[in-house]
Order: C-alpha cells, then sequence, then structure tokens
C-alpha cells in the first residue's frame, strides 16, 4: 500500500504511548504496593522491646501508650524514621512517664553497611539513652556526631527526634528544632533564580558566559564541596513517602521542589541544562576533547529507541528502590563517586568509560544514561498534557 | 594517497555509540542489584537505659 494515509501511522504510535505510560505507572504502583504490603510489620508487638514493664499496648494516634499489670502508664513509645546516605533507618522509641528515653529499639536500618558500622563502633544510639524529652537533641551541640558517617548519625538522630516529637504532641511537651540553612542551600536558590533568567538573554554570548558561570559554581559548590547532586534516591525517597524533617534536611526539599518546580514553571527542565553539576564534569571533559553530539542523520527511530534507554533504567531504579523501600540505592549515577573519589569497582568503571566517552560524544551519560532527566521530562509532559487539556477544555468553553 | 590499513574495519559511530551504552547499562545493572542484594543492613537491635540489651537479628 504505497499512499496509505498518515493517520493510521500516527494512531499507532499514539496508542504505543499510552499503552507504555500505562505500563510504567502500572509498574511504579505495583512496586510501591509490593513494598508497602512487605515492609514496616505491626509494631505495637515491639513496645515492651523499649519499654520493659509494659503489660498492654494501647495505640492513640501515632503513638503507643503502654501500661503495667495494675493499669497504670509506664511510658510510651513511638516509631519514625530518616533517610541517611544509603537509605532509611527506622526506629521505635520509647519514653518513661518522667520523659526520659528508656529504650531504642532498632526496627530496620538500609543506611550503606560501612556507615553503620562505624556508629555502631561509636555506641552513637546509646548516647540518646536517658535524653530528657526537653532536651534538645542537636547533632554535633547536645550530642556527639560520628566522623565519617555525618549523615547516617543524621538519620538516627533525626529518626529519634521524630519518634520523640510524636510523643511530645501526645504529651503536649515542646521542643524546636534549629532550620539548616547554609552555603548549599543558598547556593542551590541562587543558582535555580539566576537560571530562570538564561532563556531571556538575547545575545548568545551572554547566555553562554552565564550557562557556563552557572555551570562552575554548581560544580565546585554542590558538586566538589557538599556532593548533593540530585539523584533518582530523591525520586524514590518521595515516591515512597519517606521524607525527611524540613529542618534539617531542608536542601533536600529545595533541590526536589526547586527543579520540579522550574520545569512546571517554565517548562524547561534548567536544572539538567544547567545546574547538574555532574554535567558540567562532562562539558569540561568535551572541553578537553573533541566532542559532537550523535547525529543519528535522519533515524528518529534510532533516535526515539535510544531516548527510551534512560527512561526504563529510570523505571527499574525507581521500581527497585519502592518495591524494597530502599530509596538510596537506587542512585547508580556516577556522581558520588566523582564528587567523593570513593566507590567500589564497577561505579570506578562507568566513571572512567563515561568521562573517557565525554571527550568525543557530549554529554554522553546525560543523554543516554542518566535516570533525572527522565524524572524530570515526566513532569515536563504531565504539566503539557494538563495545559493542553485545560486550552481545549477553555476554547471549548468559549466556542 | 592515503594508506588504510587493512587488517581492521573502521567501526561506524553508530557501532561504537551502542558499544557504549550496551556496556555502561551491564555496569549500570551490576551497580543496582549488587546495591540492593546487600541483606547485612536488615538488623533488629534494642538498646535499653536500664540494661544492657542488645539483640542482633542477623
Amino acid at each position: 500500500m504505497p499512499n496509505a494515509p498518515a493517520w493510521p501511522a500516527m494512531r499507532h504510535s499514539k496508542n504505543v504511548t499510552t499503552l507504555r505510560n500505562a505500563l510504567i505507572v502500572a509498574i511504579l504502583l505495583g512496586a510501591w504496593l509490593y513494598g508497602f504490603t512487605t515492609t514496616r510489620s505491626e509494631i505495637a508487638p515491639l513496645v515492651p522491646n523499649v519499654l520493659p514493664t509494659a503489660h498492654t499496648v494501647v495505640k492513640e494516634g501515632d503513638v503507643f501508650v503502654a501500661y503495667n499489670t495494675s493499669h497504670e502508664i509506664v511510658g510510651y513509645a513511638a516509631a519514625a524514621d530518616a533517610t541517611g546516605y544509603g537509605g532509611p533507618v527506622y526506629l521505635l522509641v520509647g519514653v518513661d512517664p518522667e520523659g526520659e528515653i528508656a529504650g531504642i529499639q532498632v526496627i530496620e536500618q538500609r543506611e550503606t553497611p560501612g556507615f553503620y558500622a562505624l556508629l555502631r563502633d561509636n555506641r552513637f544510639v546509646q548516647k540518646f539513652l536517658g535524653r530528657k524529652l526537653d532536651q534538645p537533641l542537636v547533632l554535633g551541640d547536645d550530642i556527639d556526631g560520628v566522623s565519617g558517617a555525618s549523615l547516617s548519625a543524621n538519620a538516627v538522630a533525626t529518626a529519634i527526634w521524630r519518634s520523640v516529637a510524636k510523643i511530645q504532641t501526645e504529651t503536649a511537651a515542646s521542643a524546636s528544632v534549629p532550620v539548616q540553612f547554609g552555603l548549599p542551600e543558598v547556593t542551590l536558590v541562587a543558582l535555580f533564580a539566576t537560571s530562570l533568567f538564561l532563556p531571556r538573554l538575547r545575545k548568545p554570548r551572554h547566555k553562554h558566559a552565564l550557562r557556563w558561570a552557572i555551570m562552575l559554581i554548581s560544580l565546585v559548590i554542590l558538586g566538589f564541596m557538599y556532593n548533593k547532586p540530585l539523584t533518582i534516591a530523591n525520586f524514590a525517597s518521595l515516591l515512597a513517602g519517606y521524607w525527611p524533617t524540613w529542618q534539617n534536611h531542608l536542601y533536600w526539599y529545595l533541590v526536589l521542589g526547586g527543579s520540579i518546580g522550574v520545569v512546571l514553571f517554565s517548562g524547561k527542565n534548567m536544572y539538567c541544562h544547567t545546574i547538574c553539576p555532574f554535567g558540567t564534569a562532562q562539558d569540561c571533559f568535551a572541553r578537553l576533547g573533541d566532542a559532537h553530539p550523535f547525529s543519528a542523520s535522519g533515524d528518529s527511530k534510532l533516535t526515539r529507541r535510544l531516548r527510551w534507554v534512560p527512561r526504563w533504567l529510570a523505571v527499574l531504579a525507581l521500581a527497585m528502590g519502592l518495591a524494597f523501600r530502599q530509596p538510596g540505592a537506587a542512585s547508580y549515577e556516577p556522581f558520588g563517586t566523582l564528587f567523593s573519589l570513593s566507590a567500589g569497582f564497577f561505579p570506578w568503571m562507568l566513571l572512567v568509560i563515561v568521562l573517557f566517552t565525554s571527550m568525543l560524544l557530549l554529554r554522553p551519560f546525560c543523554t543516554y544514561l542518566c535516570p533525572v532527566k527522565p524524572a524530570l521530562e515526566s513532569a515536563l509532559y504531565v504539566r503539557n498534557r494538563v495545559r493542553r487539556l485545560w486550552n481545549t477544555r477553555m476554547s471549548a468553553l468559549r466556542q | 594517497m592515503e594508506h588504510q590499513d587493512e587488517r581492521f574495519t573502521a567501526v561506524s559511530p553508530r557501532q561504537a555509540l551502542y558499544f557504549f551504552i550496551v556496556l555502561c547499562v551491564i555496569l549500570i545493572l551490576i551497580i543496582l542489584f549488587s546495591q540492593y542484594s546487600d541483606e547485612s543492613t536488615l538488623t533488629d537491635e534494642i538498646y535499653l537505659q536500664s540494661g544492657v540489651a542488645q539483640i542482633d537479628g542477623n
């Protein structure tokens, strides 16, 4: 059929896209439900572990009230989690009627083994025992941190603080945690704000200079100084419901909210294009070599097929993060390997191959492998679909 | 006239790109599965103020 009309092909392609999107949503939903049903078993039977005199346990909201055989209150318990470097730490904290932390149970932790071993060696959890509810629990000030495992120590401290906060709410006590707003947070906000001006600049020379200024600041501060790029683990944590306390993880909210917010506001993925420190690292290597973008020379099928490689990798990483409730392990990007210069053999190999290829091909990781770009593009896709739907409805109403 | 070594067959950019992607995807899958297969992080520890109870589930 040489002169077949174009529309059946378009319709077929639209159907394939719809089916593929439905399959992705089904995979992620299935993984989320699997993770939800297979983790977090009943907490109430564990309460006597942290309050040994407890005989009966009654759940009141988020807090378990423990009674002895004479039906007197012997304490309160609450469970909470917090995300460390590699994954969440889930703790149950028991507080006696005098308001002192009487017991702590590590119900589950998915932290990087090396970091967690450092906490054990330093008897970190034990430092919280005997602390009063109304005493602040600020790491570094009130509780000594653990050198070399600061993020893991922060996660344990945060999980304990969250449990205590639940009990405080129940027993009407009060506590305050200082908000962490330092150089990485200020830099990130400034970079997002500046990146919004980029499309408004007319002269390509100015645009180029500003883009490189943003990229280099990001590479130095967000990359090498603080090692805080946006990773797929951030999205996995978001979807799994592992939302850290905003006071001491403000950066987590800023980097996720900022990158998604800019996509929704401007319709452009400014994070990947301008702010990502690993993208800058690849661009620097491109300057060292003679990198060019790969030209599929009109082969749109090949371009489309290659575009789906990072998308399926992102779906796989997210699905595993949600199914095993281990968002930290979803991150396969070599960002941390470059910025901390420490990793195993395979991450190092991936980094070396990617950086070497960057000298020949423009941003190979961003284009063919990075899961962050598809995650942000999905926000862009939803934005554009909603806008199109809204415009169609509005024009139909006007007619 | 430019001399061409006939012992080697030229690799097209497309083949090189495929090789890069396949190699990296294999590495990524190894990294992902090794991160998830580490079960040593599952614990069940109890710390008490009055006592030294510590139970390791592993």
